[in-house]
């Protein structure tokens, strides 16, 4: 079955998680790096996407720790998530390849 | 108090707004995120935070409830409006139906026109919390669609519709309501067991103050009475949103009628029609939009419901 595409927040969070556990604030540090800083995430935004990805079983609790008597807890990837991400991915790559090639009937890439 | 204890002080507040669970599971952390991303020396949430804590509570609260969470708080809110519905309705209406005919001259054909209208309707009313009060859920939402047909029909009666005002959209809604609270459910036997005598006491008294305003304030200056019942009405509501779960989903359930009533009074009669300007006809799109744009709000919060329903279904359930 054809899955929908991810939002781009979505895909973004994914991605960050994709280099290993990450908390809250890193995730979004990481997506506005990933994105040229055009993606910035907020913490509502950021935990609404946390908690159904969680309820989804795309991306899991990893750890909980206490810093500076604030809780920090670190998400991770599951395995359904990564595949998840991977078939984004080979969408993103297919979706690419096809315009890449109709752009080179056209005449070539600028 | 420095800086961050007062921003830390109203995060809180503004996280207020998501839902108990999703408080317990992510407000310490989200207020960690948040106050590492502050500046030194902010002591307000800023603009776009603000907006995005808005906009994160709503998608929490928008996204379909997982099983055994909150959906039995929404069913035990309709249980108990199936029961106090009727009570409210009879409170409100019986006080001002009543002084409203104590001011007409008995045996006049306004009198008496009048006099036949009330009965049907308070009779109506009073048969279905009769009915909610003793358990019989299926009879009692008989009697409420039949309360609903007849109203429908006093409308389509009524010279060019002009029963289509803030008041008759008020009864239209009302009865609507009570016919969904007792069909869904577990309805009047599950209200039986949370409702207690404050919960009567407040569902007569509220009605019967604001009638009470409606009528012998509104006497002496409208505007003073229009502008009681208005923030009362709004008070009350707020009240109940900070009150309990429960009460909270109660008065998402009546902000509906809640609506018309304080459309009665917050706008004038001559624009939508007042309760006693029944025959002042369709009186421009002021009118229209009053009266339909709550239904076109609730068709969008529906839409967006069904749309996340379908997409956060589980891969299996969407294939079958």
């Amino acid at each position: 079955m054809s899955q929908r595409p991810l939002q781009e927040p979505t895909f973004l969070i994914l991605t960050a998680l994709a280099a290993g556990t990450q908390h809250g604030y890193g995730i979004m540090t990481d997506v506005a790096s990933i994105s040229g800083g055009r993606v910035k995430l907020r913490a509502g935004t950021l935990y609404a996407a946390l908690d159904r990805l969680t309820s989804e079983n795309l991306v899991e609790v990893d750890r909980e720790e206490i810093v500076d008597t604030r809780l920090r807890r670190y998400y991770r990837l599951t395995p359904p998530g990564a595949q998840r991400l991977a078939a984004e991915v080979e969408r993103i790559r297919a979706h690419s390849a096809v315009a890449a090639q109709r752009l080179d009937l056209l005449g070539g890439l600028a | 108090m420095n800086a961050a204890a007062v921003l830390e002080g109203r995060y809180r507040r503004l996280l207020a707004i998501y839902p108990a669970e999703h408080r317990r599971k992510h407000q310490d952390e989200m207020l960690g995120v948040l106050m590492t991303g502050a500046r030194a020396g902010q002591h307000r949430p800023g603009l776009a935070d603000t907006a995005d804590l808005i906009w994160g509570a709503l998608l929490i609260r928008l996204r379909p409830a997982r099983p055994g969470t909150a959906w039995p708080l929404w069913r035990d809110a309709l249980a108990v409006v199936s029961v106090l519905l009727p009570l409210m309705v009879l409170a409100y209406s019986g006080l001002l139906n009543v002084a409203t005919l104590a001011t007409l001259r008995a045996g006049s054909p306004i009198f008496n026109a009048l006099a036949g209208y009330d009965a049907k309707f308070l009779g109506g009313w009073a048969i279905v919390a009769a009915l909610a009060l003793l358990r019989l859920r299926r009879t009692a939402a008989l009697a409420a669609t039949a309360l609903l047909l007849w109203l429908v029909y006093s409308i389509a009666d009524a010279p060019n519709w002009s029963y289509i005002d803030a008041p008759s959209m008020r009864s239209l809604t009302v009865a609507g309501l009570e016919i969904a609270a007792l069909v869904a459910w577990p309805g009047p036997r599950r209200a039986m067991q949370i409702i207690n005598w404050r919960h009567y006491t407040l569902a007569l008294a509220i009605p019967l103050g604001l009638a009470s305003v409606s009528n012998w304030v509104g006497l002496a200056d409208p505007a003073v009475s229009d502008s009681i019942v208005i923030t009362a009405c709004a008070v009350t509501l707020a009240g109940m949103t900070l009150a309990s779960p429960l009460a909270q989903r109660m008065a998402a359930f009546l902000a509906l009628p809640a609506y018309y009533l304080i459309a009665t009074f917050l706008v004038p009669p001559s624009m939508i029609g007042g309760p006693y300007e029944v025959t002042s006809g369709w009186q421009g799109p002021l009118r229209v939009m009053v009266t339909c744009a709550p239904f076109a709000v609730l068709l969008c919060v529906a839409l967006v419901v069904a749309l996340r329903s379908v997409r956060h279904a589980p891969v299996d359930s969407r294939e079958a």
